[in-house]
């Protein structure tokens, strides 16, 4: 990756990060000189790791439980220093991780935000105003004025993040932060990410929660253990940190069928596709159109219940039919399943990587998808 | 002697101080005159409550109903500040994960330590730690210490000891999603797995259907206070129906912002907004995924104007906006016999979420249309039977037939 000297955010060359796992009692050791260096098994937590930040965007870091993500999230908002190579942080940042760390509880909300405004520098004149927001966006009524000690994690979480976010940071490194709260709140909590973003803030989002990468980040990197394992187009990224192997098609499979499909909007739509079971036994078919737009973001629009191909072995001919295509002009990605008791058989689908292409084509509308309706005039004064 | 569980006007109150200052004045003695007539917030209010062997009682409530609360203090994690409550068996609670972990200990060390809590033998912790061990997936960090283990793989840890050990009385609170989704999948799992063994378990859950599923008999606590009583259909239902109410309003107040009707131009104004779920002639603001919905819009519009328009858009709450259509205003509500216009979506295939549905009343005459006048609602949309697969944008049909060839 290279964005040019001046659209950089953020870069790390060469990191790595260790930690020595010392015995107990290591200080008294050292005090009394017991032993000139303790040495425990020494845990790699990070190595070679290398990283660009362009301006305006946010790189998404996928990894599972303890491959590494927070230690990178700390090294990069200098809570540790790295072991080897070398940091570079062009802005001022504010970290969406490890929230509450500055707040005592015994603080009201209120308090926990005019501390942190404070050390971020808000100037007093600006704090009324930031302070509203605050409290507005976090929904917590006259809780916001009472200690935090007395919130529920849900509570803490939504003040955290209306705090953190509340004024416009240059560099965001954030945690997981985006499922906070129930579903409107985190409505709320992207619309403020987004806003954050087109005004020019960038930033690191770790997670495991693919979904949230493919919605923010163009680029994002899989982190396995250490150690950077990929890195490229977030939709990439998902295939390469879900790392599913391919579904066996030995005990069912589909013959081989087109990569892109046309369809018209509003029209009716019908998929046909040949299958084959091997091996006796229920097996079923289900098909979902997904919305994949990278860095903008990602929808499953419409996902079929499963329906029975069939129990005993032979060839079938599947259809899947719609009766007037609910969608807006487009490329749409298609994916095709087929199950057995749970368990997935054959698939195409983006998320292992050889997903099909469905375009849509017809007249633009206003909205993301088409809904059939129908207009009438009410007549006269209605019963 | 059997288990049981007995609560006897139990009650918890929890005092509530506005400041750390106001705290430390009271401390000192200082304060005293300042809290007069702040009596704290009662948390769980006098509530009788026995639980006999082979009971599975669910419990639902808003939040800060007391749920937690009372778990915390069956689990002996609090005290009541008045009431009796005796307990006999032991209690497993799964809500503070992690709690009990030595730092300084590996974590293979860890469960031998907390079987010795539990009153397990070496060689008892010893048949089953093997099981631990692969079911938290912890790799080589069994063998270093707790305080090297990211907060996932502690949770990880603390959730495979707990459910590892034969529970008598066992307590879960919701918290459900340990680690990662793959992790979150197994842990859910085993928990059904467990609730099949244990002798008696309190459930506390947002879901229903987990309430449904997995308890025999089910309370409903509303400020404290136990309400409801009986079999989980019943109880859940009844909480389901007083909820939607609830939510209706709460619904409104809280998206007040988004809700408002203005007129911007003289002459034209939005007069009535109506939402009807199913063949429902009142209006509605929560609509069960699949109905039909009819939305109806009366309207003013100064006559003569050929160019002005009525658009009608519905936007999910992260700004996506689902439907957008504009219709004639002169048609719909200035000729002869018009009475307004009625959109007519059945079934509307949204799926569930808050959705803001906006009327505009727009004059097309310059280049830019102006807009005249607006009004706003907001309605959710409901499903108590959610896809299992996903969660579509959409919940349209699809039909699907297999033939052999």
């Amino acid at each position: 990756m290279n964005y040019g000297e001046n659209n950089v955010a953020l870069r790390c060359t060469g990191v790595a990060k260790t930690f020595t796992v010392q015995r107990e009692m290591r200080v008294w050791r050292i005090l009394f000189g017991a032993e000139e260096v303790s040495r425990g098994p020494v845990i790699e937590a990070l190595r070679d790791i290398s990283l660009e930040v362009p301006r305006g965007k946010i790189i998404g870091i996928l990894g599972r439980n303890g491959a590494g993500k927070s230690t990178l999230l700390r090294l990069l908002g200098q809570v540790y220093l790295p072991t080897r190579g070398s940091i570079e942080i062009l802005g001022r940042v504010a970290g969406l991780f490890e929230l509450g760390g500055l707040g005592n509880p015994n603080l009201t909300g209120r308090e926990y935000a005019i501390r942190y405004l404070g050390l971020m520098g808000v100037l007093a004149s600006e704090m009324t105003e930031v302070l509203e927001d605050i409290e507005n966006f976090s929904e917590l009524g006259n809780a916001f004025d009472q200690r935090i000690r007395t919130y529920s994690s849900g509570m803490a979480a939504r003040l955290y993040f209306s705090v953190a976010t509340a004024y416009q940071h240059e560099i965001y490194l954030i945690d997981e932060l985006l499922s906070v709260g129930d579903e409107h709140f985190q409505a709320k909590c992207w619309l403020r990410m987004r806003e954050r973003l087109l005004n020019g803030a960038s930033g690191v989002l770790v997670t495991h929660d693919w979904a949230a990468i493919v919605r923010l980040c163009e680029t994002a990197c899989v982190i396995n253990d250490g150690t950077f394992s990929f890195v490229g187009s977030s939709d990439k990224a998902v295939v390469s940190y879900l790392n599913q192997p391919k579904p066996s098609a030995s005990v069912a499979r589909f013959e081989a069928m087109p990569e892109e499909y046309l369809a018209c909007k509003g029209e009716p739509f019908r998929l046909d596709l040949l299958v084959e079971i091997l091996e006796p036994g229920a097996v079923d078919c289900t098909i979902s159109i997904e919305m994949l737009r990278i860095g903008i973001g990602w929808e499953i629009v419409i996902l079929s219940d499963d329906v029975r191909v069939g129990e005993r072995t032979g060839r079938y001919s599947m259809s899947f039919e719609m009766a007037a295509l609910p969608l807006e002009p487009g490329n749409y990605s298609l994916n095709v399943f087929l199950v057995k008791s749970g368990a997935t058989l054959d698939c195409r689908s983006w998320t292992y990587g050889n997903g099909l292409h469905l375009l849509v084509e017809g007249e633009a509308g206003h909205s993301a998808v088409n809904l059939p309706f129908m207009a009438r005039r009410i007549p006269e004064v209605l019963e | 002697m059997s288990l049981y569980v007995a609560l006897e006007g139990v009650t918890k109150v929890y005092s509530t101080g506005n400041s750390a200052s106001g705290d430390l004045m009271n401390a000192v003695g200082v304060g005293a005159l300042q809290e007069i007539g702040n009596v704290g917030k009662v948390a769980v209010n006098k509530v009788n409550l026995t639980l006999k062997e082979g009971e599975r009682l669910g419990i639902v409530g808003h939040n800060g109903a007391g749920k937690s609360t009372l778990l915390h203090m069956i689990a002996g994690i609090s005290e009541p500040t008045s009431g009796q409550i005796s307990v006999n068996g032991k209690v497993t609670s799964i809500m503070t994960l992690g709690v009990g972990l030595r730092d300084d200990l590996s974590g293979r060390e860890n469960i031998y330590v907390d079987g010795e809590v539990q009153g397990k033998s070496r060689a008892e912790v010893d048949q089953v730690i093997d099981q631990v061990i692969e079911f938290a997936e912890l790799g080589k960090f069994i063998d270093y210490p707790v305080r090297t283990y990211s907060t996932g793989m502690k949770a990880r840890l603390a959730f495979a000891m707990i459910t590892h050990i034969e529970p008598e009385i066992l307590i879960i609170d919701e918290a459900l999603s340990v680690g990662d989704a793959a992790f979150a999948a197994k842990a859910t799992a085993r928990i059904l797995d467990i609730c099949a063994k244990g002798k008696i378990v309190i459930f506390v859950s947002h879901g229903m259907q987990a309430v449904r599923d997995i308890c025999n008999r089910c309370i409903y606590l509303k400020d404290g206070r136990v309400v409801m009583d009986g079999a989980p259909e019943v109880v859940t239902k009844a909480y389901i129906d007083e909820v939607r109410d609830e939510e209706e309003a709460l619904l409104m107040v809280r998206f007040a912002t988004h809700v408002g009707n203005r007129s911007l131009v003289s002459g034209y104004e939005i007069k009535n907004l109506l939402m009807l779920s199913g063949e429902s002639r009142d209006h509605s603001v929560r609509i069960e995924a699949g109905q039909r919905l009819r939305i109806r819009v009366n309207a003013d519009c100064l006559p003569g104007n050929s160019l002005a328009t009525c658009r009608i858009s519905i936007v999910r709450l992260d700004d996506l906006i689902v439907f957008q259509q504009e219709f004639p205003a002169a048609y719909y509500f200035l000729a002869e016999g018009a009475n307004g216009l009625e959109l007519d979506f059945s079934p509307l295939p949204l799926a569930p979420a808050v959705y803001r549905l906006d009327v505009e009343l727009r004059d097309h005459s310059a280049v830019d249309a102006t807009v005249c006048a607006a009004s706003s609602s907001v309605f959710e949309i409901y499903s108590l039977s959610p896809p299992a697969g996903g969660k579509p944008m959409l919940y349209y049909p699809v039909s699907g037939r297999a033939v052999p060839v």
